[in-house]
């Protein structure tokens, strides 16, 4: 059974970084908003169109989660939800804007010679 | 006429942020395949490659300063130059600038470093644009190619002094038979129908001494080579560009600044019993051709960043009974937006053995194939492959793997067959599939033990329902970190000029008494037996692995 974080050889601090920041950051989100989102849906009966909007959050990864979060969830404070979710993007857009600067620039001449 | 001028720098910063947009929008259908008429053409120290180009009136030419030296391209008749599309008449080493035309004709052009501005000696080039009949220069007028030896031999050096002089006098259909010796020219070939033989395949060398910048390059059609060795070229050992028939028999190629072995725009064409080691892109290398009709059987490679690369290369092109080992990358398909017919499509790989691919620093390389390291099969943005039969061991990272590439376009790889392979102890997963659309492909019968996602070859059979969940992203993720990796500095690439000297390699049957035969219908004549072909063994015992 190969890893399940999936490096590349030889591995490096570069591969972890990116399969961490830019691979599984997104899901660990994605599993945080989702699940913050259903368990805020599950305490509110009086929250109308309960269905769409758990579709919603867990058929649009990341999206769904964050929406509802903003601008619906109701047993979570305002002034902790908001950072939830920027906090998260913050974490992860961040490396992930690093991340296409290091790999965006030129790979270098094609002869050594 | 000329539309925009790009460095390197931010063109491929645009490429990668289009990534993430472009990626989003992939997987939503198949793609289809698009004409595009853009051509990447390297600047050398000091040539153009390829020299000669075709494109379609409204294509582009994108040129690449691949050199150490500053170098420009101008149209002789001064009707467009990269300094007015780069804005510097200096193209310094990694800058690009693209050049679009508009209007049919045939455009000479020239490095105002390096030639003479008649475009006639140096570093010059010539474009083609739209449909229109050219004859390199110093051919004597346009020459049919035949389909049967003429029975002249001219023999070099007895009847004259170079091989370009006997190339020059030979009519279609002649033998230039070349005997033993070192010979330390660039043989540029127009003649069609020709056959340049050595007499010995381990002693006629040609050497470029690390200055010259092909051993044989070939603008004619029907034009075959055979029996000989090139060495130490800048750029090339033996080089077929735009014709329609070749063939490369029993030749030796190592320590070449670029490719091995090449065909470039050309079709119908045979690369056999041929050895290429210690080229820093790839030992043997199709690109740019649809349909190809184009065979590699019984060619080993090694050494090298790529044992085999065919970019775009699609058609009824097969690489079959063939050896590659200790490359950094055994076998690539690949898709660019930079050569005409994107995307790669209907190569068929069968009964070829890859082996320590990526295992340790001995194959030469440059920066992108460092990209690919470790991967023994890797079919990048192409469609419909068909890989099987193949004896893939020790790979540093994939056995055989499917990703897709992003170029101007996000190609995903889709359609590919690949069936009844041996593949053994991969550092990474001996199967894997990575990347958004990378779905429609099939794994069947594989002989493995990893594969990435798990279940790959269960959820993904041939024949079978096959998964789009069956791809991930982890391989999209791990490729950019070696990309970073490689901008840090943090790689070691060997230089190609000190890679291993290849043993005698067998000499042509017959030697020069074999028939003449001119390289045309090649393809026909080959009467491929594709069901005959099983999977290959190593002839040696397995090593122990060094990496895994």
């Amino acid at each position: 059974m190969p890893s399940p974080f999936s490096l590349a050889n030889p591995m490096t601090a570069f591969q972890v970084w990116f399969v961490v920041y830019l691979y599984l950051l997104p899901f660990l989100l994605y599993a945080t908003w989702a699940a913050l989102s259903v368990m805020d849906l599950s305490e509110r009966s009086e929250v109308s169109g309960r269905m769409r909007w758990g579709a919603l959050v867990i058929l649009v990864p990341l999206l769904g989660g964050a929406w509802y979060l903003l601008t619906a969830a109701g047993t979570l404070k305002r002034s902790s939800r908001i950072p939830i979710v920027i906090a998260g993007l913050v974490v992860w857009l961040i490396p992930l804007a690093i991340g296409i600067w290091l790999a965006g620039g030129p790979l270098g001449p094609k002869a050594l010679s | 006429m000329i539309r925009s001028a790009v460095t390197f720098r931010r063109y491929t910063k645009y490429l990668i942020c289009t990534l993430w947009v472009a990626a989003g929008l992939s997987g939503c259908g198949k793609p289809e395949p698009k004409l595009t008429g853009t051509v990447l053409v390297s600047m050398a120290d000091n040539s153009y490659s390829p020299a000669i180009i075709r494109i379609p009136v409204g294509g582009s030419i994108v040129f690449i300063n691949a050199g150490r030296n500053d170098h420009n391209a101008i149209a002789v008749d001064k009707s467009w130059s990269s300094e007015k599309t780069f804005g510097n008449i200096k193209m310094r080493p990694e800058d690009m600038s693209e050049i679009v035309l508009t209007k049919e004709g045939i455009y000479p052009f020239y490095c105002s470093f390096h030639a003479t501005p008649d475009g006639k000696a140096g570093m010059v080039g010539v474009v083609v644009v739209g449909n229109v009949d050219y004859t390199p220069p110093g051919t004597r007028g346009v020459l049919a190619a035949v389909e049967t030896a003429s029975g002249v031999t001219r023999r070099v050096p007895q009847d004259y002094p170079t091989i370009q002089n006997g190339v020059d006098a030979a009519n279609p259909g002649d033998l230039v038979l070349i005997d033993k010796g070192e010979y330390t020219e660039a043989v540029f070939v127009t003649t069609p129908s020709i056959t340049l033989r050595g007499v010995d395949r381990n002693a006629v060398i040609l050497d470029g001494k690390f200055e010259l910048a092909t051993g044989i390059m070939v603008g004619g059609n029907g034009v075959a080579v055979e029996n000989m060795t090139a060495r130490h070229y800048t750029l090339n050992g033996f080089f077929w560009t735009g014709v329609r028939g070749f063939r490369a028999s029993y030749l030796t190629a190592y320590n070449n600044g670029d490719y091995g072995i090449y065909a470039f725009g050309s079709t119908d064409g045979l690369f056999e019993h041929s050895y290429a080691s210690g080229s820093p892109d790839s030992s043997f290398y199709v690109g740019q051709c649809a349909p190809c009709r184009v065979v590699l059987n019984d060619v080993t490679g090694e050494y090298s960043g790529l044992g085999y690369s065919g970019t775009n290369s699609s058609g009824d092109m097969y690489v079959i009974n063939s050896r590659f080992t200790h490359n950094r990358s055994g076998i690539s398909t690949t898709t660019f937006d930079i050569e005409l017919n994107p995307p790669g499509r209907d190569t068929t790989i069968i009964g070829n053995v890859i082996a320590d691919s990526g295992l340790d620093n001995e194959a030469a390389g440059f920066y992108a194939t460092e990209t690919l390291a470790g991967n023994g099969i890797a079919l990048v943005g192409t469609h419909n492959n068909h890989v099987e039969r193949n004896y893939v061991a020790r790979s540093r990272n994939n056995g055989i793997v499917v990703v897709p590439i992003l170029d101007r376009h996000y190609w995903p790889a889709t359609g590919h067959v690949v069936r009844d392979n041996t593949v053994l102890d991969s550092g990474r997963a001996d199967l894997a599939a990575s990347g958004l659309g990378t779905i429609g492909n099939c794994f069947s019968g594989n002989i493995h033990r990893t594969s990435l996602p798990w279940g790959l070859q269960a959820l993904n059979g041939c024949g079978k329902i096959r998964f789009p969940m069956a791809s991930d992203l982890s391989g999209d993720t791990t490729f950019f970190g070696s990309i970073a990796q490689i901008r840090m500095g943090q790689f070691t690439l060997s230089d190609y000029r000190t890679r291993p000297t290849p043993p005698p390699q067998v000499n042509m049957p017959g030697g020069a008494d074999a028939p003449v035969t001119p390289a045309v219908h090649v393809f026909a004549a080959g009467k491929l037996n594709l069901d005959a072909i099983k999977t290959p063994r190593e002839a040696a015992p397995m090593p122990p692995a060094k990496l895994l």
